[in-house]
């Protein structure tokens, strides 16, 4: 009877395997562009539920294919091993990419993040002016943009060293927040509005304006960018067209990114916050000059830190950006 | 003879280890691969020397490993405290195993990691809920070795021990734990394997020390020598450990395969 079962669980598994098998040989040969999206409303969120991205490459003969990351961390790991075509990511995991000399340049800069990422702590932990922040115990999720503008914070008020950082996901974040087990966050939107009774402190808007400008980015691999050039030309104008409608109808915006994230408009609204769409006309410029020097800046910081162990140059940051596939931008 | 064996197959392991060695050292050599997926020796040997004399993250390397350490002897030394006693009376007294050895046995498959986040909200983000994943990883492994030494003790010694008029708790004591521990030791061994490989998932959340950690963090960075450097560390450490282990058995239990 056993004998009988155990025939047959291993028949019915050579089965499986061999029309699985099978079913990935039938796949049509197809071009795939593979693009590593963040599960946050940005523009990738928004040209997807448009459909816009998807016949961008469709016009081209090319099938879209998401993988979400939960951080630039993993997307960088998928940059490495050629698992992803192109990747979003916060800036400051790009100059990881860059300083790891990942085959990849920046293509694109998807959002300039503003109060859509904020300093917070807990309401009666008496702080009121930014040194009665000494001996606190704030958490972030380390390598992250929101981990690079709380350093920024500390050292522009001489606190390096004198608070207590630990790294943490925004899931865990949230539980010890509840738990009383953290005095305050450097985080982003949604779980920012989960810390209840909270005060902010700084937000990365008012950070950017002090110089400490943060943006999410997108890298596309060397590989891709030389043999697939047209249809990274369409993916960026299908992101680029996103940009124009948010700046002329943000509430178009909010509407199809809430769609794709299963979220209310309002909490799109919410979630993207005061943060900022470049269009296609002022990229260019932005990303060869101010967004240069910030990228430069970024860099120089992380290695004086150390949480860079290697030197990135000036030139290896005007390198690293490539604006050519931007209409209007570069060569053509 | 015995010893020329010995010898030889010492030699062959250090030939091994040496041929890895040189293999490494020509790829990174000819630069055959991109350094962030493997750096050369010297880079690791440099990165050791700097780690050393600057620590990692603000915090001193012998430090972190310290506090490794620590986090892993308090949790095997609490599972050795509750495992033995509940392993040894599980197999003696059927009514404990009925107690005992149902939860035992569910929380023995399940990855450790699978409950950690519960452990987390439950224990908060501080050494407890660190240790306790550690302990309830290190614990079946000491409990089931005691449990198995029981029921495996020769029922005759039993017999003729109760015959001659020992108490229940004479026993225990003169027959059944002098006969469990060479099983404690083997569980012993296996447990610290066990919470020694869930070190880094350990420190993975929510920490900012740790030789776990410390891999975790810099692989955000793709830093891969200092990766390798933690690496290298918690599996030479764990050789170390686990002889040690070896010679002590050899030295406590002199009677194992003695009649």
């Amino acid at each position: 009877m056993v004998k009988k079962l155990l025939t047959l669980m291993t028949l019915l598994f050579c089965a499986l395997t061999l029309t699985s098998c099978s079913a990935a040989a039938h796949q049509q040969p197809k071009k795939v562009v593979r693009i590593g999206i963040l599960q946050v409303p940005n523009d990738v969120a928004a040209a997807r539920q448009r459909q816009t991205l998807r016949q961008a490459c469709a016009k081209l003969g090319y099938l879209v294919k998401y993988i979400s990351f939960d951080s630039g961390v993993d997307a960088n790991k998928a940059l490495l091993s050629g698992s992803v075509d192109l990747a979003t990511m916060g800036d400051t995991n790009a100059v990881v990419a860059l300083a790891a000399k990942i085959p990849a340049k920046l293509v694109w800069i998807n959002d300039i993040i503003g109060s859509n990422e904020a300093l917070v702590v807990k309401k009666g932990q008496h702080i009121q002016r930014p040194q009665d922040l000494a001996g606190k115990k704030i958490a972030t999720p380390f390598a992250s943009t929101s981990h690079y503008s709380l350093m920024m914070y500390l050292e522009q008020h001489h606190l390096t060293g004198k608070v207590q950082l630990v790294d943490m996901q925004t899931p865990e974040i949230v539980a010890a927040w509840q738990r009383g087990d953290i005095d305050g966050a450097y985080t982003w939107q949604p779980s920012l509005d989960h810390l209840t009774g909270q005060t902010a402190v700084v937000d990365s808007a008012a950070m950017a304006d002090q110089g400490a400008l943060t943006a999410n980015v997108t890298l596309a691999t060397n590989k891709f960018r030389q043999h697939h050039r047209r249809v990274l030309r369409q993916i960026i104008a299908a992101l680029s067209a996103t940009h124009s409608l948010y700046q002329t109808n943000p509430s178009q915006i909010y509407h199809v990114t809430a769609q794709q994230m299963s979220i209310t408009s309002r909490a799109a609204k919410k979630q993207i916050g005061s943060s900022k769409w470049l269009t296609a006309a002022q990229m260019p410029k932005f990303m060869t000059t101010t967004f240069l020097n910030q990228l430069y800046g970024t860099s120089q910081f992380m290695w004086r830190q150390q949480t860079l162990n290697k030197y990135v140059s000036r030139q290896q940051c005007r390198q690293f950006i490539d604006i050519n596939f931007i209409k209007g931008g570069g060569s053509d | 003879m015995k010893k020329t064996g010995k010898l030889k197959y010492l030699s062959i392991s250090l030939l091994t280890i040496t041929v890895l060695i040189m293999i490494w050292t020509l790829v990174t050599g000819l630069d055959l691969l991109p350094e962030v997926l493997l750096p050369s020796l010297g880079k690791i040997g440099n990165t050791f020397v700097k780690l050393w004399h600057f620590g990692y993250g603000g915090v001193a390397l012998y430090t972190h490993y310290l506090i490794t350490m620590q986090r892993l002897l308090i949790a095997v030394l609490c599972a050795i405290v509750l495992g033995i006693p509940l392993g040894l009376m599980s197999g003696y007294v059927p009514l404990i195993k009925a107690i005992v050895d149902p939860l035992i046995q569910f929380i023995r498959p399940i990855p450790p990691l699978a409950y950690y986040t519960l452990l987390i909200l439950w224990l908060g983000i501080g050494e407890t809920s660190k240790i306790t994943l550690l302990f309830l990883a290190a614990l079946p492994p000491i409990y089931i070795a005691c449990f198995d030494s029981v029921t495996r003790i020769d029922l005759e010694y039993l017999q003729s021990a109760s015959s001659l008029g020992a108490s229940r708790w004479q026993i225990f004591c003169n027959i059944v734990f002098p006969a469990a521990v060479p099983d404690i030791f083997t569980g012993l061994r296996s447990a610290v394997g066990v919470a020694y490989t869930t070190i880094v998932s350990a420190e993975m959340i929510a920490a900012s020390s740790g030789i776990g950690w410390m891999i975790i963090d810099s692989s955000h960075y793709l830093k891969s020598d200092v990766m390798f450097i933690g690496i290298i560390l918690l599996g030479v450490t764990g050789v170390l450990i686990d002889q040690l282990l070896k010679r002590l058995e050899l030295h406590f239990v002199h009677w194992e395969g003695k009649k």
